[in-house]
């Protein structure tokens, strides 16, 4: 998991228009992407809107330069989150169909429901798209740049300060992970290795865990004091130094909300026959 | 008036750990202080006294003659910047720009004045480069650079360095060196730095403590120190080589006078060669 958090890191430091591009555009589209598909009703309408956003996410990560592996690897580890909601969606009636046809019938009183198999689809369809564009986001832009792109979007001053020290900390545990798994390897210890007895490698992890836990806390400990050195109090706030947004910025950001917003509007109006 | 001075200092521990015992220190304008010590003499205890963050258990700290009291202590850590051992500590921001500019925004400066010392810091101690990338893809020496930038950059007259050269390669010491030296000289300001590598002591250092047991058991300059090899001993500590090879030579009858650092000591071998030549 932790070298992950570096395999994304390493993603975002490639060269291309869409990486080149300013964190507050992308973050921009990415949510009006996002809301777009939100905002499209629990309707066979959202198959041909999500299939256009799909088409754009694809030329976007084109121009990105990205190995699919990428996008892959990364919606493997994100999908089992959304799936059990999804799953269990067959399983229960939704307010948004009045009528219910049984299409299978489970032990224990269980019935999936072919609106419901419905619904799930849209609701897989909803969260594939949504999370394609925060993979998108989170793939092409530095976690800093995003960080300092919200700032810059009004993000308020004590979420950008804490989301910064979370963003600094989070590598500096990835890096201490890693050290001690080096630790634990230089010493022939492995967590799955079966020649050692059960008992004894599940007592080795527990006080792994605990050492971590307990150099989390002195250490918050430390830069807690550190910061207090450096003047920290209530009027705190991390240093945003202001950019201008470049007319080739500013084109892209018209063109990706043009397909955000005009995507569900006119399959909406074809959908009650008026284009 | 001393810039920092510290009378019958005592620092308790919870648990009856004493980390101070009765330290009297000073630290006059314009100096350069070295406390040297083993491990757990109380050097870093007494730092985090001189800006306020542990409070004496008995005793006083004064800052430009003032102790250090609720109202006084955001300008009292102005005043005194404190540089740690370990720069994970005091590097919190995603990137070494923002670190930099975190002193200079909690004084509630304006934009441009915080963009001014940020440049100024990352110049001064020569990391301009370094200013867009993130903390976790520097070496461990650039990561201390950065540390001093963000206590620089908040412009203190005391700066306090805790073991500066730990983890840093030659060049880094080197560069240390060079980089105390021009604090105290083209800025005029005072530096208070820990360590336990007394080879670089002479180099840097106009005065030195010695601490033990959290207690000063010695003050003085190089001459004063490096002359008490037994008292050094006695405190887990040694004489630098070259003060110590002088010593030994001046022992086997070598007319040779004592010289502390690199440039005096050649000085010094020159002078004797060319005597008994």
């Amino acid at each position: 998991m932790i070298e992950e958090l570096f395999f994304i890191e390493k993603q975002t430091y490639r060269k291309s228009i869409i990486h080149q591009l300013d964190a507050r555009v992308k973050i921009i589209i990415c949510f009006a992407v996002i809301v777009a598909m939100v905002a499209t009703p629990y309707s066979p309408l959202v198959f041909p809107v999500a299939g256009t956003f799909a088409l754009f996410f694809l030329v976007l990560w084109v121009l990105a330069r990205l190995s699919p592996v990428v996008y892959a690897k990364r919606l493997v580890m994100i999908l089992p989150f959304g799936l059990f909601i999804i799953l269990v969606q067959v399983f229960v009636q939704n307010p948004y169909y009045t009528v219910f046809t049984p299409i299978a019938d489970l032990p224990l009183g269980l019935h999936i429901y072919r609106e419901s198999v419905e619904f799930a689809t849209i609701l897989l369809i909803k969260f594939l798209v949504c999370i394609s564009f925060i993979i998108l986001l989170s793939s092409t832009t530095k976690v800093q740049d995003l960080l300092e792109g919200a700032g810059r979007l009004g993000l308020p001053a004590e979420f950008t300060l804490t989301l910064g020290m979370m963003i600094r900390y989070v590598y500096v545990f990835g890096y201490m992970y890693r050290k001690i798994n080096e630790a634990l390897a230089t010493r022939h210890f492995g967590p799955f290795d079966s020649r050692l007895p059960y008992r004894y490698r599940l007592r080795t992890l527990a006080y792994t865990i605990g050492t971590l836990f307990i150099r989390s806390y002195e250490q918050g400990e430390r830069t807690y004091t550190a910061m207090l050195c450096r003047g920290y109090g209530r009027e705190s706030h991390l240093y945003i130094r202001k950019k201008p947004v470049l007319w080739r910025d500013c084109a892209f950001l018209a063109c990706g909300l043009a397909v955000a917003v005009c995507t569900p509007v006119i399959f909406w109006l074809s959908s009650i026959g008026l284009v | 008036m001393h810039l920092i001075e510290t009378r019958n200092l005592t620092y308790t521990y919870p648990g009856n750990v004493t980390g101070l015992d009765d330290v009297n220190f000073i630290a006059p304008r314009n100096a350069r202080i070295a406390v040297i010590g083993a491990n757990g003499a109380g050097k870093s205890t007494l730092f985090k006294h001189f800006n306020g963050i542990f409070r004496p258990t008995s005793g006083s700290v004064l800052i430009r003659g003032e102790p250090i009291t609720r109202e006084n202590i955001r300008e009292v850590r102005k005043f005194v910047g404190v540089v740690f051992q370990n720069p994970d500590d005091q590097i919190f921001s995603p990137t070494v720009e923002q670190d930099v500019a975190f002193g200079p925004t909690n004084l509630g400066l304006d934009e441009e004045t915080i963009h001014h010392r940020v440049e100024e810091a990352l110049r001064v101690v020569g990391i301009e480069h370094l200013k867009d990338r993130v903390p976790h893809h520097l070496s461990g020496g650039e990561k201390k650079r950065v540390a001093i930038a963000g206590i620089i950059a908040m412009e203190p007259q005391v700066l306090v360095l805790d073991e500066p050269t730990a983890g840093l390669d030659p060049q880094g010491v080197r560069d240390l060196v060079g980089f105390i030296n021009s604090l105290s000289r083209n800025y005029g300001m005072t530096v208070i730095f820990s360590t336990h590598d007394v080879s670089l002591v002479p180099e840097v250092a106009d005065i030195i403590y010695v601490m033990h047991r959290g207690r000063v058991v010695a003050k003085g300059d190089c001459d004063e120190i490096f002359s008490r090899p037994d008292l050094l001993s006695s405190v887990r500590l040694d004489v630098p080589v070259l003060p110590k090879l002088i010593s030994s030579l001046r022992d086997q009858g070598v007319d040779i006078t004592m010289a502390y650092t690199f440039t005096e000591a050649r000085k010094q071998f020159l002078a004797a060669y060319r005597r008994n030549a």
